[in-house]
């Protein structure tokens, strides 16, 4: 059966990123969509919605790690608190905020590729599991290092400004953080689709020892994988950072590291969508929680006292639905209704 | 010397828990190459089920330990059978992540059903103390090592003589091969999970009486995980040489070093563990086939 649809002649059009109208028209709506959505809602929820744009930075980012190299890292969210911590550090000696900002990248970066070498050695599950630790050892340093973070007791962090802007309030934020995630969403889609970078991550992914007979030079990619994943984290640290004004140990739990991997799996593993997608659910969950809680408190008053255990249950359970029954995550459930609409009297389309 | 050999009696006391944690990771990871990070929250959910059948409706100690024991194999039956069964030819990530899934959830359904109150069980053993020339050692601790000492011989010699030991090593040696022989490898995934709720239970009974019995005592599970990576992560050998290794340095790591550096001593021991021998003292080397 001839399908209508879109086939690609060349070269250019096979990496082109929007390469169909479909394609510019959400982009576009989604663009739009995206700045006026905070005229609509209030502080509250724009203060959530900050949350969840920072996570979706650094769930990017873990995506190209984990999702296009296939190394499992559970310490992601120890980069984000190195990130964190040196934006408060190196604004405390008063720095502008455009400078402290590519300068934290740049450094996390560093650490990643550090981190990236020992980790080698290292597959699959001994990988995970040293990641695992690396993220307790981050927190303990950053805990002792109380010199220069203030050790439990955190520290604080100034208002950014950009030459005359003061972003003080949550819509600014909003609007400060929307242009980077637009560049580093574009940032990491050339890498998947259209770098030699991305073809040898994922060649890497499939099968490490069949891409090196094929010329790709392993130490090099998956150190660079690791700098790439923590170059994210360190925008993500730095803008939560900013955002939070001021950061203590106890912000980057273990449970932020476990969060990024969560956020890929119920978004989708190795896409970008799935890693927005993914981000933007797991952050906004807690807050759907509260208001079917606040919703039932007439009913069962008891349920607000145990909204912490239950958000946690609900959490562990949605790890696992997702792992059971869909590992595609909410990008592949759309992916199938997509495939089902194009076919649609029929079962299958092809 | 007091103050060492006390040190070495604590330090083994809490190093045989582990170990018999460990057990159950290394029982899960033969028979389904998977890190069961949820073996932490089977310890805590142990040590809570025992608080309420011993301190709550007050039951015979015995009853009540046979109880705990029972309703803990019946939380591995469950987990097994509804979760783990699927994964048992499923990726890395996958499957360790469903067991974070699993810790996360249990953790919220314990607090919910079972309180997050901070209590400490009564002592089984009497809380008195017995003086060795100048130290003074816990009974309660060397209770603890015996016990442990008793359970972990027990268990090793079931590995070794019984017929489901054998099955259970076959099984961990080569999956098809085992299956052509006739020993169903689902079964034998079922035992595993239920030794290791039933050694997590025991474990979680012996270390709520040395320490409270609180939300936090999963950490127990994440203390056992340096231990089987130092013994190696598919030997029964092991994990036993490495949950008291691990319970030493960290105790020694408290009495010589002192401050907090006891909290993360045994993670900085699995970091350089992995860095230098991955593979632990006993772990069998996987050599990767193309």
């Amino acid at each position: 059966m001839a399908r209508s649809g879109h086939y690609h002649i060349n070269y250019k059009q096979e990496i082109t990123i929007l390469n169909t109208v479909n394609r510019k028209l959400f982009t576009t709506m989604g663009i739009i969509f995206s700045l006026v959505l905070p005229l609509l809602i209030g502080n509250y929820w724009l203060n959530t919605l900050n949350f969840a744009l920072i996570a979706v930075i650094g769930a990017l980012g873990l995506n190209i790690l984990t999702g296009l190299t296939g190394l499992i890292s559970i310490g992601h969210g120890a980069f984000v608190a190195i990130g964190a911590y040196v934006a408060a550090i190196l604004s405390s000696y008063g720095f502008s905020f455009i400078f402290v900002f590519f300068l934290t990248a740049i450094i996390t970066m560093l650490f990643g590729l550090i981190v990236g070498l020992p980790a080698l050695r290292l597959e699959g599950l001994y990988l995970a599991v040293s990641t695992f630790v690396f993220h307790f050892i981050i927190l303990y340093v950053i805990a002792k290092l109380s010199n220069f973070t203030g050790g439990h007791n955190g520290m604080s962090i100034a208002k950014p400004v950009i030459g005359s802007w003061v972003i003080n309030t949550q819509i600014e934020f909003y609007y400060l953080i929307i242009p980077f995630i637009i560049v580093l969403m574009i940032f990491a889609s050339n890498i998947k689709f259209r770098s030699k970078l991305g073809r040898a991550l994922v060649a890497i992914r499939d099968s490490d020892v069949a891409a090196t007979t094929m010329g790709i030079n392993l130490i090099k990619y998956k150190v660079l994988a690791f700098g790439i994943s923590s170059f994210y984290a360190g925008i993500a640290g730095c803008l939560f950072a900013y955002l939070v004004g001021f950061i203590s140990p106890d912000h980057f739990g273990i449970e932020m590291s476990i969060g990024y991997l969560a956020m890929l799996i119920a978004g989708g593993m190795g896409t970008i969508p799935g890693a927005v997608i993914g981000a933007l659910f797991i952050s906004i969950l807690p807050e759907a929680l509260r208001m079917g809680v606040n919703f039932f408190n007439d009913l069962i008053p008891q349920l607000t006292s145990i909204f912490a255990l239950l958000s946690q249950s609900v959490y562990g359970l949605i790890i696992i639905l997702f792992l059971m029954y869909e590992p595609k995550g909410l990008y592949g459930i759309w992916q199938n209704i997509k495939e089902k609409m194009n076919a649609f009297p029929y079962r299958h389309s092809k | 010397m007091g103050y060492f050999l006390q040190l070495v009696v604590s330090g083994l006391s809490v190093g045989c828990i582990y170990a018999l944690v460990a057990l159950g990771f290394v029982v899960i990871y033969k028979a389904s190459k998977i890190i069961n990070m949820a073996q932490g929250e089977l310890v805590m959910i142990g040590a809570y089920i025992a608080l309420f059948f011993l301190v709550d409706i007050k039951w015979n100690i015995g009853i009540a330990l046979l109880m705990t024991l029972l309703c803990m194999v019946m939380l591995g039956y469950l987990l097994n059978r509804i979760v783990m069964q699927r994964f048992l030819e499923e990726s890395v990530l996958s499957s360790i992540m469903v067991t974070i899934g699993i810790a996360s959830f249990l953790r919220g359904l314990s607090g919910i059903v079972f309180g997050l109150r901070e209590t400490r069980i009564p002592s089984l053993f009497g809380d008195g103390t017995i003086k060795i020339g100048s130290a003074s050692l816990y009974e309660l601790e060397l209770w603890t090592i015996l016990i442990a000492t008793i359970l972990i011989v027990a268990i090793t010699i079931f590995f070794r003589y019984s017929k489901i030991g054998l099955a259970m090593r076959a099984s961990a040696e080569n999956k098809e091969v085992a299956q052509a022989m006739g020993i169903s490898v689902t079964s034998i995934l079922m035992i595993s999970w239920l030794i290791a709720a039933l050694v997590a239970g025991i474990g979680g009974i012996f270390y709520s009486q040395i320490n409270y019995v609180t939300p936090s005592i999963y950490l127990v599970g994440l203390k056992a995980l340096p231990a089987i990576f130092l013994g190696g992560i598919d030997s029964i050998k092991g994990s036993i040489v490495g949950g008291v290794s691990i319970g030493l340095i960290e105790s020694f790591a408290g009495g010589f070093i002192g401050g907090d550096i006891k909290e993360i001593a045994a993670f900085i021991v699995l970091f350089i563990v992995l860095m230098v021998k991955p593979h632990g003292l006993y772990g069998t080397v996987e050599v990767k086939r193309v």
